[in-house]
């Protein structure tokens, strides 16, 4: 048997419902933002007293502490009051893009001081010393006017949705979820295009990356580590699925992405990040902070390990990521998962940051999926050692009322807001597994207050489904980097969303569809289907999603082939696409020339027969006997010269 | 929970495009640069 499919049946879990009282702010992000407001008010009262009792310098100077840029406007300088307020967006910009948690204190500080220094200088239009008294009060009025917009806002909000809780409630208490897809899919020529695509990118030379797309490596959705992520879960996926029997080049395939991870061009922004957030110049990108990488090349290497059973990277300094000064960190999977326990014990708020200070929901849910899915391939217990604290912080300081959690939370002032890069800036659930290992009952809410949104639109495309086909066009949508748009990027959604809402019919309607309005026609470097890198490997995720998900392979681990493999082969020469055995006893392969149109003769050696039993290779291809050897293992000799579908089955007596 | 209406994904992506312009670099390409330039080395961990 190919694909265990012991799943998260998150149908039976008990239903968990949502805190009739919720609180407003969790008990840290309290304290947080209680020291915060502290050092407000000395700021405010000591501008307040420099206002009341300083000279003309010293007022501008106070009159800039109320309000950022407002001594400029005390000194008859507006343009300078409009340059700060430029200013303080950038610098909000920059303290949330590279941890520059300086940049707004020190504006705000330019501006006092550069509105003192202006104080008995020259102006533009009006005479030399001019104040303008009437700027105080509106200081004043400014401050007050924007931190009482802001506790509106948050207090609104918390009011709108902590008044749906009973309803949610009700809903949630009744909400039944759909099966998940478990039926296995059997792979198509747009398959064996991305699989081979996958391949060339793997396995190019000179420890090569082309093939991505490369741009700045902050925020801009261009980070290569993203990028290698998803192409390497989809393979992963494509592994466990589709090539369970038949593991030796895919094995390959995989371990050379993960060693891709280490390449410093992935890895290298991380020193600037440090520096700059944390002032500290160590470039090591696993040993603090930084879940965004290290976290996620844990889950990876879960991954990996669990459709493979490879421990290569289970080896001491298996993984040596190399700084431009010859510092080398060296690391394996035992030692990087360490690393994210450690971050989590070390860190007040309970989840840790990925830029220095920022500490983001979806990353320390794959830090938890690091632990977790360690500990099911290696047995340990490093997800337990951190669970009840990290939930605690999952569920009293990122919860909101209506049951979205927080995308964002600072570390050092425990505020959050909504950075534009989710909608709205909260969630039901995020990571590649979205609760479902590391909290089945969470992952159940999730996904009920999901499917609220998504089961009527599922349910109007899914109407729409004929002979088998989505025929949609559907508008293209900007990549995340915004300089281009992907056809691919709705096909997504709606195949993801049809994962969730367990329609299977029209999940295969739209990976055919896609598949015809998105192909290219194209190959590595170039890519197959009209996306961005991270678009292609978001679709192949969703496209090889069964019957294991990544969830379910992580829960799952590795477990050996059942039935006949195919151990080895011209992997060089031919692309295998299918190797399954459905039911223990056969093999079903599908193959097909790795360069098109190239008959190749090919040998196919296989392991795992029944020794002295007769076989039958036969389908689409040459039809082969032979009697499997003592040691179950068995050679034939075939030539490939178009897609073959073959059955490798015991020979029926006469 | 402090909420602003300033979208920081949008403003950064036009700072780097920005940046791009200034400095004539394009903002995203589909050809790898090649590795960084290694420094004499130091002592290593």
């Amino acid at each position: 048997m190919t694909a265990t499919i012991d799943h998260h049946d998150l149908a039976a879990t008990e239903p968990l419902l949502l805190p009739e009282r919720p609180a407003r702010i969790g008990p840290t992000s309290r304290r947080l933002l209680a020291r915060l407001v502290v050092g407000l008010a000395v700021w405010f009262a000591v501008g307040s007293v420099l206002i009341a009792v300083g000279s003309t310098a010293w007022r501008a100077f106070g009159t800039s502490m109320i309000f950022p840029g407002a001594g400029f406007l005390y000194v008859a300088w507006p343009v300078l009051t409009l340059v700060t307020l430029v200013a303080v967006v950038i610098a909000l910009v920059l303290w949330w893009g590279v941890s520059a948690h300086f940049a707004i204190p020190l504006v705000w500080l330019a501006s006092a001081a550069g509105a003192a220094l202006l104080a008995d200088g020259p102006r533009l239009v009006v005479d030399r010393g001019t104040t303008w008294g009437w700027v105080v009060p509106l200081a004043y009025a400014g401050a007050v006017a924007t931190l009482g917009w802001m506790v509106w806002r948050i207090e609104s909000a918390y009011r709108r949705k902590a008044a749906k809780v009973p309803e949610l409630n009700e809903y949630l208490r009744s909400a039944t979820l759909p099966a998940p897809i478990t039926s296995r899919r059997a792979p198509d020529e747009m398959d064996a295009e991305l699989l081979r695509w996958c391949y060339d990118f793997a396995f190019q030379p000179e420890d090569g990356l082309d093939g991505l797309d490369w741009g700045e490596q902050f925020h801009g959705g261009t980070q290569l580590r993203y990028q290698m992520n998803s192409l390497t879960w989809a393979m992963s996926l494509y592994a466990a699925n589709h090539l369970p029997n038949a593991p030796g080049h895919i094995t390959r395939a995989l371990e050379t992405m993960v060693r891709k991870h280490t390449d410093l061009r992935v890895w290298k922004y991380w020193h600037a990040l440090n520096l700059i957030g944390n002032f500290d110049p160590n470039p090591d990108p696993i040993r603090r902070d930084n879940i965004m990488f290290s976290a996620f090349l844990g889950d990876v290497i879960n991954c990996v390990e669990a459709a493979t059973g490879t421990e290569v990277f289970d080896q001491p300094g298996s993984l040596e990521f190399v700084w431009s000064d010859g510092r080398t960190f060296s690391y394996d999977h035992h030692t990087l998962t360490e690393a994210v326990r450690r971050n989590f014990e070390r860190s007040s708020l309970g989840f840790f940051p990925c830029e220095p200070g920022w500490s983001f929901t979806v990353c320390n849910v794959m830090g938890a999926q690091a632990l977790y899915g360690h500990d099911v391939v290696h047995g340990t217990d490093t997800w337990e050692q951190v669970r009840e604290r990290w939930q605690h912080t999952l569920d009293h300081e990122y919860l909101t009322p209506d049951g979205s959690y927080a995308h964002i939370r600072s570390n050092h002032i425990g505020v959050s807001w909504d950075t534009g890069e989710v909608p709205g800036g909260h969630y039901f659930a995020n990571g590649t597994h979205r609760f479902a290992d590391i909290l089945p009952a969470h992952a159940r809410r999730a996904k009920a207050l999901e499917l609220r949104g998504a089961a009527p639109k599922m349910g109007a495309l899914s109407s729409m489904v004929h002979d088998g086909r989505l025929d949609l066009d559907l508008p293209p949508e900007l990549e995340r980097h915004r300089t281009r748009t992907s056809k691919l990027l709705p096909w997504v959604k709606i195949i993801g969303g049809a994962r969730l809402v367990g329609d299977e019919r029209l999940v295969d309607a739209a990976i055919r569809s896609s598949a015809e309005k998105c192909a290219t026609g194209e190959r590595w470097p170039n890519r197959p289907l009209d996306a961005s890198a991270s678009g292609l490997g978001s679709y192949m995720i969703v496209r090889w999603s069964a019957p294991l998900d990544l969830a379910g392979l992580a829960m799952r681990g590795f477990v050996d082939p059942v039935g006949p493999v195919l151990a080895d082969t011209a992997w060089d020469d031919v692309l295998v696409t299918e190797a399954v055995s459905p039911d223990g006893d056969s093999l079903r392969l599908a193959l097909q020339p790795r360069i098109d149109d190239a008959a190749v003769r090919i040998t196919l050696w296989f392991g795992q027969l029944r020794p002295g039993v007769a076989y039958t290779l036969a389908g689409t291809g040459e039809a082969h006997s032979f009697v499997a050897g003592d040691d179950g293992a068995a050679a034939v000799e075939l030539t490939v010269d178009r897609t073959l579908v073959l059955v490798l089955a015991e020979a029926v007596a006469p | 929970m402090i909420s602003f209406r300033i979208n920081c994904a949008q403003v950064w992506v036009r700072l780097v495009r920005f940046v791009c312009k200034v400095t004539r670099r394009p903002q995203v390409t589909y050809d790898a640069p090649p590795m960084p330039a290694r420094s004499p080395a130091r002592s290593a961990r």
